[in-house]
């Protein structure tokens, strides 16, 4: 049937019968100009390495019903937080459970129920800032899309407790999921972000899902996703971040098991001296896809841009790095550095990585670097001449490439859980988690 | 009791013969020397014993506690207690000195059917093996050689040596770079790892290492071959009179 055919059905039936609402003629808008990009192919640049034609073979619904989750479940997902206080904003299947919201004091936060957004117009010529007009998933998203959160973190606000954006689908056809947050973060607040998607669902899920963020002034907001046994979901999610002056951002990406994922990251200088680090690891074996998509924009001067990917494929993965940096011409001392590197483990393994530099002004430093190999064999023997087996020591370096993003997650219950995640993925729990030695040895030193 | 016999060995490395027919044997709790000069064979000798890809055996044959080595991977023959310090260490960025030792001891621990050990004792065990060769306790928290001075590196190769408490040590170079108050802790700390069933063969290019370790036999080697075998007298004539008196044919080269 195709995928257009397939949402321009699902369209149909759910909206256009009551087209006489305004939202619901906003949606047409919508996804009328979706359909007018289409598809990506890969002719398309933002798409080259990034193959969407199966979506046409999935025959995609939109939930009708949707199965009741408890907490319980949830909190089993967070335990990692080990009890600790967490904010959590759930999108359970494609909206907003407001039973696990727990009140807030220190923030704004409101739900936009599905589609009340759209009447929401100080909201919308927000969204527009952020808005990619030329990523027709943006137009997929807004026409679909249910349930909305808003959070407005207060002036000043610091607080060490997480706040989590906590995605899970467990649906029982192939389905679509549509959602849209906005997080405005007020000057000199400091926030920490969990992003987390879980997929339960046998069938295909379709996610697209955007999240904005507007950083104001001297704020300093970490963004960690975290993408791990999500088998079944084709996730696109969209991180999109405006920066005022003096704004701190810190995104570490996580994917780790994964079917399909694209993770769109953008980042927008608005005013001058913003800082923004962009880190990922991911990993990808046999008949799995992850696709880092980073855009970092800097129109204004003095402004620090630093990204650090780290791959490791095995089996028939695939990964794919794109990162543009583009420097407006009045943007002078930029910093702009960028840096992929990947680990290959087998011969069917591939990786397209693709730097793209637009610089247009003259006092800048710049520096970007890619690399695909395999593991040092001058390290692996000094290992396994210790009596170390040779997968063991294979482990220890995979584990040794990306431990330096995984110590930059600065929430110490979750830099434990992703340093535990990898350990468990590469076979060195024993290592790493079983014996009391590292505490040992860090508390007597 | 013999630990180590190798016959007639050559070796050769992309095609072209480094080992050109060496004899030795080890037995228990003897502290072998080979001295000779760049170029020789000597780290090609120590790394064909520790099973580093790349080294062709061409003919002969190594024996360790009875087995052929030739047939077992570096990790078997580590477990079998076989221990390299190496000439250059090599650095191992995000592994911990303490996770390193913890992993290998385990292993081989297994290997010989022993209990692993107890978080405590192993604590207490790494720290006195450390200041053996005077490295503190914090260079167990860094990172295996990671920025470590020349000196630093062949200190932890012998920390390592501590740790893994080897039947036969080859110890490649482990002097050089290593300042006088540095080779005085090293060989110390070497000469305190002495034990009836522990060998040694220590590739050196130094009379100075040899002044504390005393060793039982001294080995010259010369284009891939042991040309001159003596006691320890041997060295000093050696540093006296350089290797020209090798090359001109005297003495043992008959
Ligand atoms: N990977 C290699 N490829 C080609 N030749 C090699 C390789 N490794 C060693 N060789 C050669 O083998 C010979 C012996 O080298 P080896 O390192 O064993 O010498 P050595 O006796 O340890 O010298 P030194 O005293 O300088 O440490 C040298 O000529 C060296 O160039
Ligand atoms: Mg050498």
């Amino acid at each position: 049937m195709g995928f257009i055919d397939n949402v321009s059905a699902l369209f149909e039936k759910k909206f256009s019968k009551q087209i006489c609402r305004d939202e619901d003629s906003e949606r047409l808008v919508f996804f009328e100009k979706f359909k007018e990009l289409g598809l990506p192919t890969i002719k398309n640049e933002d798409w080259k390495y990034t193959n969407l034609a199966f979506l046409n073979e999935i025959n995609f619904q939109l939930s009708s019903c949707t199965k009741a989750i408890d907490t319980g479940l949830v909190e089993k997902y967070l335990s990692f937080l080990n009890g600790n206080d967490k904010i959590v904003v759930p999108y359970i299947n494609n909206s907003i459970d407001e039973s696990f919201v727990k009140p807030l004091s220190s923030f704004d936060y409101k739900i936009l129920r599905n589609g009340s957004f759209f009447a929401n117009t100080k909201l919308i010529s927000k969204f527009s800032n952020f808005f990619d007009s030329s990523n027709p998933f943006n137009f997929l998203t807004l026409a679909f899309s249910t349930d909305s959160a808003y959070l407005n973190v207060n002036n000043g606000f610091e607080n060490e407790i997480p706040i989590i954006l906590f995605y899970l689908y467990d649906f029982e056809i192939n389905t679509l999921s549509n959602t849209l947050s906005f997080v405005e973060v007020e000057e000199d607040a400091k926030i920490n972000i969990i992003a987390i998607f879980i997929n339960r669902s046998r069938d295909k899920v379709f996610a697209n899902e955007i999240i904005n963020f507007h950083l104001k002034r001297n704020s300093n907001v970490e963004v960690n996703i975290l993408q791990f046994n999500i088998d079944n979901l084709v996730l696109i999610d969209n991180f999109n971040f405006i920066l005022e002056s003096g704004a701190t951002l810190k995104i570490n990406t996580f994917s780790l098991n994964n079917y399909f994922v694209r993770n769109n990251l953008n980042v927008l200088f608005n005013e001058p001296y913003g800082t923004a680090f962009l880190n990922g690891i991911y990993f990808t074996a046999d008949d799995e896809f992850v696709d880092n998509h980073t855009l970092v924009l800097h129109n204004q001067p003095n402004c620090i841009s630093d990204e650090n990917f780290r791959g490791i494929l095995d089996g028939t993965g695939r990964a794919v790095f794109n990162g543009k940096i583009y420097v407006a011409r009045d943007a002078q001392k930029t910093n702009a550095y960028q840096s992929n590197k990947n680990l290959l483990l087998s011969n069917d393994a591939r990786i397209n990585t693709r730097p793209q530099l637009e610089i247009y002004a003259d006092d800048v430093r710049c520096t970007h670097g890619a690399t695909a190999g395999y593991l040092d064999q001058e390290m692996l023997f000094y290992i396994v001449s210790r009596g170390i087996s040779k997968e063991k020591a294979k482990s220890l370096l995979l584990n040794s490439f990306v431990s330096e993003n995984l110590e930059k997650v600065e929430q110490p219950d979750l830099r434990n859980f992703v340093k535990e995640l990898v350990a468990k993925k590469l076979n060195l729990e024993d290592i790493f988690f079983c014996s009391a030695i590292d505490e040992l040895t860090n508390a007597s030193l | 009791m013999e630990i180590l016999k190798i016959e007639n060995l050559k070796v050769a490395i992309d095609g072209k013969l480094i080992i050109k027919g060496l004899n030795l044997t080890i037995n228990s709790g003897e502290v072998h020397a080979i001295m000779g000069p760049n170029g020789t064979g000597k780290s090609t000798l120590a790394y064909v014993l520790a099973g580093k890809p790349g080294y062709e055996v061409v003919e002969g044959e190594i024996t360790f506690l009875g087995k052929n080595i030739l047939e077992l991977e570096p990790e078997e023959r580590a477990k079998e207690g076989l221990f390299l310090a190496f000439q250059y260490p090599v650095e191992i960025p995000g592994v911990t000195n303490a996770n390193f030792m913890k992993t290998a001891v385990n292993e081989v621990r297994k290997y010989r059917n022993l209990e692993p050990l107890d978080a405590f004792d192993f604590l207490q065990t790494l720290k006195e093996r450390a200041a053996l060769v005077g490295l503190d306790s914090s260079y167990l928290n860094r990172n295996v050689n990671e920025g470590f001075s020349g000196g630093e590196k062949k200190r932890n190769e012998i920390f390592q040596l501590a740790m893994l408490e080897p039947i036969l040590a080859v110890l490649d170079e482990t002097d050089s770079g290593l300042d006088i108050d540095a080779l005085k802790i090293v060989a110390n700390g070497v000469n305190s790892l002495r034990k009836p069933d522990r060998s040694f063969l220590v590739i050196t290019h130094y009379q100075r290492l040899l002044n504390y370790l005393t060793p039982d036999f001294v080995h010259v080697m010369y284009d891939g071959k042991i040309v001159i075998s003596g006691g320890k007298e041997l060295a000093y004539e050696l540093e006296a009179k350089g290797y020209d008196w090798l090359k001109n044919g005297n003495n043992g080269l008959k």
